[in-house]
């Protein structure tokens, strides 16, 4: 392993390398500070110019992005009581208080410092325990693969968002769309006699589409009023001291902990993990009466936490190529764009270049600390930029970015009909994130699904008497069931407290 | 008499409305699966299978939605304003821009047409400083030149004047 590790230091140490992580991270942090932005809709963007990179490079201004998206929501949280991203939204709890009561440059320094532990010691235990998964999983035939792509299908229960029957169509609506093309067998499906769909739609073209442009749709009625922020009053305010931070100790350590639990656990991440975080460090403190009121801990516990998600949500990204959450789905893209196959061969074909790509992201978590403590004041004055400015950027960059996959107009069309989807989608309720785990995890369920069946002559015994796969389906069942239960028990208190 | 408001709230809810669109295109999929999906022999699992699952997956959630739509009508005030009739056709109209730009895209080429299509996007918003104009179409030429130098796309050109 440290051989493989040596190899990729080679890959990662280069000037090229160093500059692209720190631009990418300078506008993963703007873009995550922006209400109504997301560290998503910026990996979206950037895709198509990640197409002229080597993979290295391109995964790791991706990761930069994703990093600095969520340690930018906190600022706009801790500043204006609006999150730029949801990770952030647990952050307004105390983070605004504080902010109110003259100490917002304390909460920042305190939201940079915890989200920067938390982010280090994610990607560390991203680079050990992954292998070890991995190792474990390269006994993997079809069987299990089609029950852990099954297992990564099962946390559409948790993403729907209070519907789940709106979830389960919009995921089969994903898969659908997956299944646009040419198949395995060599049957055209979906393709209504046009040529230009044979090869299917490009995942790119489908995630533009639907999380990119569909945005500007969304927002065309979008309200312009801005909270404007005084970064000269904030510069004047006292710094966090040691001892406060040394105070919160315990608090980060535990936010780490459990962030790290919970981003690895599929369906879940950081906006959870946050509010977990929260509550147990409100549980266990001494100052619970100033929860709530600007207390300093309150802002460690959310954003370790938050952090802490981002490393292990990858773990069982890169080790089964099941994605925890959205965000991990599109990263599963980006690294399928690169040629690069999420599961447990990626560290045994490609281990200097995957190694690279999570020393990389350690040393993102590093960067974090350096750009949040010199650049805070110009993040602060970005992220009032008004949307009016920026819808017309996300929108040029949207459709070169459709062109740019194959040089054809007709993925712009395709990327604009998926954008007019999502706004029908996004005004009748229907979550979106489901949709894009069908496009992912479709193609996997169905080829492992169609293997399987050949290896056992069409009998469906292989899935229940082979213990892994057996295991996962039962844990698909029990992750699809368990939000469902949940939920049914809420809505039965509910009533019974009203009757 | 039925009132005809009374209909209207339980057929024009989100509930109702998803069950209706889901079940009318999942049963059009479903009626012409032969004619879209050609297979040459029947076999357990064929090319056809996965889709015809999902299939009767989104038609049985969208015929349970439209249920839950009509039963919780009850509870739901939905009223059709010209407000919301005027925000469906501007939504229309957006969309409408888009697509003539697609239309405008091989003739005038990316530059000018990306440039009228920012354009409207900022009128949408009534930006009246020239300035945010400027700034917008500055960094459109960044964006082609960028996709040109970087990532050698070149991003279609005018076929009036061939160039631009």
């Amino acid at each position: 392993m440290f051989e493989i590790i040596g190899q990729s230091f080679i890959q990662l140490a280069t000037l090229e390398n160093f500059l692209l992580m720190n631009f990418s991270l300078f506008f993963g942090i703007i873009v995550g500070a922006i209400p109504g932005l997301t560290g998503m809709l910026a990996i979206t963007l950037f895709l198509p110019l990640t197409f002229g990179l080597t993979p290295v490079s391109g995964l790791l201004v991706l990761l930069g992005l994703y990093v600095g998206g969520v340690y930018g929501g906190s600022i706009t949280a801790i500043l204006i009581n609006t999150p730029g991203a949801p990770a952030g939204a647990a952050t307004i709890l105390d983070g605004y208080p504080a902010a109110q009561n003259g100490k917002a440059k304390k909460a920042l320094d305190m939201a940079l410092y915890a989200s920067c532990i938390g982010g280090v010691v994610s990607a560390i235990m991203l680079l050990f325990l992954s292998p070890q998964i991995a190792k474990l999983s390269l006994k993997f035939g079809p069987s299990e693969y089609f029950a852990i792509s099954f297992f990564g299908m099962s946390i559409i229960s948790s993403i729907s968002g209070g519907n789940l029957l709106k979830g389960i169509i919009s995921g089969s609506l994903g898969i659908l769309i997956s299944c646009i093309g040419v198949d395995a067998a060599g049957v055209s499906r979906f393709t209504f006699d046009n040529y230009r769909l044979l090869s299917g739609i490009p995942l790119v073209v489908t995630l533009i589409g639907l999380f990119a442009l569909a945005e500007v749709l969304i927002n065309k009625n979008r309200k312009l009023d801005i909270k404007k922020i005084d970064s000269n009053k904030i510069k004047q305010e006292e710094k966090l001291l040691m001892s406060e931070l040394l105070e919160s100790k315990n608090v980060i350590i535990r936010g780490t902990l459990i962030g790290n639990i919970i981003g690895a656990i599929p369906g879940t991440g950081g906006a959870i993990a946050s509010y977990i975080s929260y509550s147990q460090a409100k549980r266990f403190s001494k100052r619970r009466d100033e929860y709530g009121k600007g207390c300093l801990e309150g802002v460690a516990a959310t954003e370790s936490a938050n952090n802490a998600a981002t490393g292990t949500a990858l773990i069982p990204l890169l080790t089964l190529g099941i994605p925890g959450d959205a965000a991990a789905a599109i990263m599963m893209g980006a690294l399928m764009v690169h040629g690069m196959t999420p599961g447990p061969r990626l560290f045994t074909e490609q281990g200097p270049q995957i190694y690279a790509i999570i020393i990389g992201f350690t040393i993102i978590n590093i960067l974090m600390l350096f750009q949040g403590k010199i650049l805070i004041k110009l993040f602060t004055k970005l992220s009032t930029i008004s949307y009016a400015m920026l819808a017309p950027v996300i929108a040029a960059l949207c459709l070169a970015g459709s062109f740019a996959v194959n040089n054809t107009i007709f993925y712009l069309y395709l990327a604009l009909v998926i954008a007019i989807i999502a706004l029908v989608m996004h005004n009748l309720d229907i979550p979106r994130s489901p949709m894009l785990l069908g496009l992912v995890l479709g193609p996997l369920i169905e080829n492992n699904f169609r293997r399987s069946m050949a290896i056992s002559d069409n009998t469906f015994s292989i899935f229940y008497e082979r213990p892994i796969s057996l295991v996962f389906l039962i844990l698909a069942g029990i992750s699809f069931l368990t939000p469902v239960i949940k939920q049914s028990i809420h809505l039965l208190k509910k009533r019974f407290v009203n009757e | 008499m039925i009132n005809r408001q009374a209909i209207l709230n339980r057929i024009l809810n989100k509930e109702s409305l998803s069950g209706i669109i889901g079940s009318t295109l999942s049963l059009y999929l479903l009626i012409n699966l032969d004619k879209i999906i050609e297979i040459g022999s029947i076999t357990t699992f064929s090319s056809q299978s996965l889709p015809k699952v999902l299939l009767w997956i989104i038609l049985s959630c969208s015929l349970i939605l439209i249920l839950q739509g009509i039963i919780n009508s009850k509870h739901i005030e939905t009223t059709i304003d010209r407000a919301v009739v005027k925000k469906g056709l501007g939504y229309i109209l957006y969309c409408g821009v888009f697509y003539l730009y697609l239309i405008l895209l091989p003739i005038i080429g990316f530059m000018i047409s990306t440039c009228m299509l920012t354009s409207a996007i900022l009128i949408n918003y009534k930006q009246k400083k020239w300035l945010n104009y400027m700034i917008i179409f500055s960094i459109i030429i960044i964006i082609n030149f960028l996709f040109k130098f970087f990532l050698y796309v070149y991003l279609p050109s005018s076929t009036l004047w061939g160039g631009m």
